[in-house]
């Protein structure tokens, strides 16, 4: 296994073989841990001593179910500290199959390239051909030219651009460019880096093999007969994917309603995961309600959704895009959300925060709750990359402080995902305490059976949380997986062993991961981060939100123990 | 006694309705009792707010059954 290591300004690359004890450090824990130790915390994100690193899971490649994710990671331009994000897909597989656990990026260049990586090394091209273009119709070119079975992770022209929003995107197994690396500006990152496209041609090489057979397939066929009989991962995902959330956070108070304002939407039926599934199964065609964005995954939570004649326009709607750009504009129409989630794609963009960046710019006047048209053009201008555009594409804190905005949804510079704080107070700690800034996916705290409302028990939920996550985003398997995995830590520790040939157990996979934090925040301290970035937005410690009844009021000392600080406390 | 049950499992619709319960009974047992796996197949609300599992139900109670799943 090998870490390839690529200078854009210079155009060269190397390989280092990555030691037997590192290859336990994998997706997050290790685009954290290189981030940590090779960045200077206080560079400028889009500057030349900024890295980007792709690191793939340490079961990426392994062929176990739902495991295929690969991370992205570097100083976030969004949040000025570190970041992580990741996405499913196939990318992560073809780079593990040519013996790569990780690129690192250095260097900066004003011009973009497509970086070419086969079982012969690496070639840089220039990549002009590629610029201007949708995602789609950039990688129909990549397949054109390089066949249509590589895989690859590409920018939008948000990223050519360099906006805050801007994702990097690799493609589902049909090929379609929608598994984004979301959150963060990891799309800008890689633009100041002059990457428009990294593409992996496997042709030729063996597939990876486990080194303990035995013991792999062991621990992979409980894994598998978990996944299978769990309801969660055996039922609700594959028939309704996440937007069946949509239903529980709006009987829970939760569901981000124009601009966060309140967390019920009086047309929360229409956005609800039933109806999405009726509304595919109605159209079919080349819809789905059911779909799996990594070969072999179990799970399947991913849809496409069809237009009226039964032509695919997107995919996947998950809950979060329903959230952020559709109640939270008071959007309530099924069409209009996709058509909106499908604009984010095709310009490569969050679609979290641009949902919330539009929200904020309806609370500043400049369009209605509900006018969908007037999204819909706003996102064109951020295609266009006109100054209105520019001003969308750099987030939502940022149109908050170009518009004079009081009610911003942001921590750390980042918007929040489809959980009004106030009612999943758990998420409202994970949010103010992360690393990552507001992100649901670095401790997911509603699917505990708790009282989200009460200020208790919420520091210790979002901490524990906090590790889970972090265990997930570094083996690579998706976090959808963590209630079929329940508490057998051992069996990942079987999983991972007999995979990669180290000894490991159950309490040093949560070690790694405690650690993946503790340095994280470490950064951060160093970047400039205190206690003071440690909170939500002003107004929800103040203002009650009207669908929950409640403010966020978790003891604030209790939470800052988690926090930026909680780095010094060893 | 009895409580009310407001099903959002849509597989589960029949659940939705009045139930006839011993008192003394707590929502865990409740919930198994439905033949719908406590903490693993729902979400449970008593009166609009998440309990746990000894919380002991009351005349009148209304029980909403929610998805218990994650967003991505």
């Amino acid at each position: 296994m090998k870490i390839l290591r690529i200078n854009m300004s210079q155009l060269t690359y190397q390989e280092e073989e990555v030691a037997k004890e590192q290859l336990l450090l994998g997706g997050r824990s290790l685009t954290s841990r290189i981030i940590h130790d090779e960045v200077p915390a206080t560079c400028h994100p889009l500057g030349p001593h900024n890295k980007l690193v792709l690191a793939n899971g340490v079961l990426t490649g392994s062929m176990a179910s739902s495991a295929e994710r690969s991370s992205l990671g570097a100083k976030s331009p969004l949040t000025g500290g570190i970041k992580e994000s990741n996405a499913g897909g196939t990318a992560g597989l073809k780079m593990g199959r040519l013996g790569l656990r990780a690129i690192i990026f250095e260097g900066i260049r004003d011009d973009f390239y497509t970086v070419y990586i086969d079982k012969d090394g690496v070639k840089f091209e220039k990549a002009d051909d590629l610029l201007g273009k949708s995602m789609s119709e950039a990688a129909r070119v990549l397949y054109d030219r390089y066949g249509k079975n590589v895989g690859y992770y590409m920018i939008g022209v948000s990223g050519e651009m360099k906006m805050n929003t801007a994702a990097m995107a690799n493609a589902d197994k049909d090929g379609s460019p929608t598994r984004f690396c979301g959150r963060g500006g990891m799309g800008a990152v890689a633009g100041s880096k002059g990457i428009k496209a990294i593409v992996f041609n496997d042709e030729g090489v063996e597939r990876n093999r486990p080194k303990d057979p035995e013991m792999f397939k062991e621990a992979m066929k409980q894994y598998t007969t978990n996944l299978r009989e769990n309801p969660g991962t055996g039922k609700f995902f594959p028939e309704l994917g996440t937007a069946a959330m949509v239903r529980t956070t709006n009987k829970l108070g939760a569901l981000p309603t124009r601009n966060f304002s309140t967390g019920s939407f009086e047309h929360y039926k229409e956005i609800s995961g039933e109806t999405l599934r009726e509304i595919i199964l109605e159209r079919g065609g080349e819809g789905t309600p059911t779909h799996n964005c990594m070969p072999g995954c179990a799970i399947r939570c991913s849809n496409i959704y069809p237009d009226e004649q039964g032509k695919a326009v997107t995919s996947p709607i998950e809950y979060e895009n329903i959230g952020l750009l559709g109640s939270n504009l008071g959007i309530g129409n099924m069409d209009q959300i996709v058509e909106l989630n499908r604009l984010c794609n095709e310009i490569g963009i969050d679609t979290i925060e641009t949902g919330a960046a539009i929200g904020v710019a309806m609370e500043a006047g400049l369009l209605e709750f509900g006018d969908f048209e007037g999204a819909r053009n706003l996102m064109l201008e951020v295609e266009k990359g006109t100054p209105m555009g520019r001003i969308i594409g750099g987030g939502a804190e940022l149109v908050g402080k170009i518009y004079g905005v009081r009610k911003v949804p942001t921590v750390k510079g980042q918007a929040m995902p489809a959980y009004d704080p106030r009612a999943i107070k758990g998420l409202g700690v994970t949010y103010a305490t992360s690393p990552m800034g507001a992100d649901h996916t670095a401790g997911q705290t509603i699917r505990a059976q708790m009282d989200h409302h009460s200020p208790e028990g919420q520091v210790e939920a979002s901490k524990k949380s906090q590790v889970l996550n972090t265990i997930y985003d570094s083996l690579g398997i998706c976090f959808f997986a963590a209630s079929a995995v329940g508490k057998h830590f051992d069996m990942l520790a079987r999983m991972i062993t007999g995979y990669v040939g180290v000894e490991v157990t159950a309490d040093d996979i949560k070690n790694l991961a405690k650690q993946t934090l503790k340095e994280e925040h470490d950064f951060n301290r160093r970047a400039g981060f205190t206690r003071a970035h440690d909170r939500l937005p002003e107004h929800f410690y103040e203002e009650v939100n009207p669908a929950s009844g409640t403010v966020f009021d978790v003891d604030q000392d209790e939470l800052f123990t988690i926090g930026v600080e909680s780095v010094h406390a060893g | 006694m009895q409580v009310d049950v407001i099903s959002l499992i849509p597989w589960r619709q029949d659940l939705t309705g009045k139930h006839r319960i011993e008192e003394g009974l707590n929502i865990k047992n409740f919930v198994e009792s439905l033949n719908v796996g406590w903490n693993q197949e729902t979400l449970v609300t008593v009166n609009d707010r998440i309990v746990d599992e000894h919380h002991l139900l009351r005349e009148g109670d209304r029980i909403h059954l929610l998805l218990p799943v994650i967003g991505g």
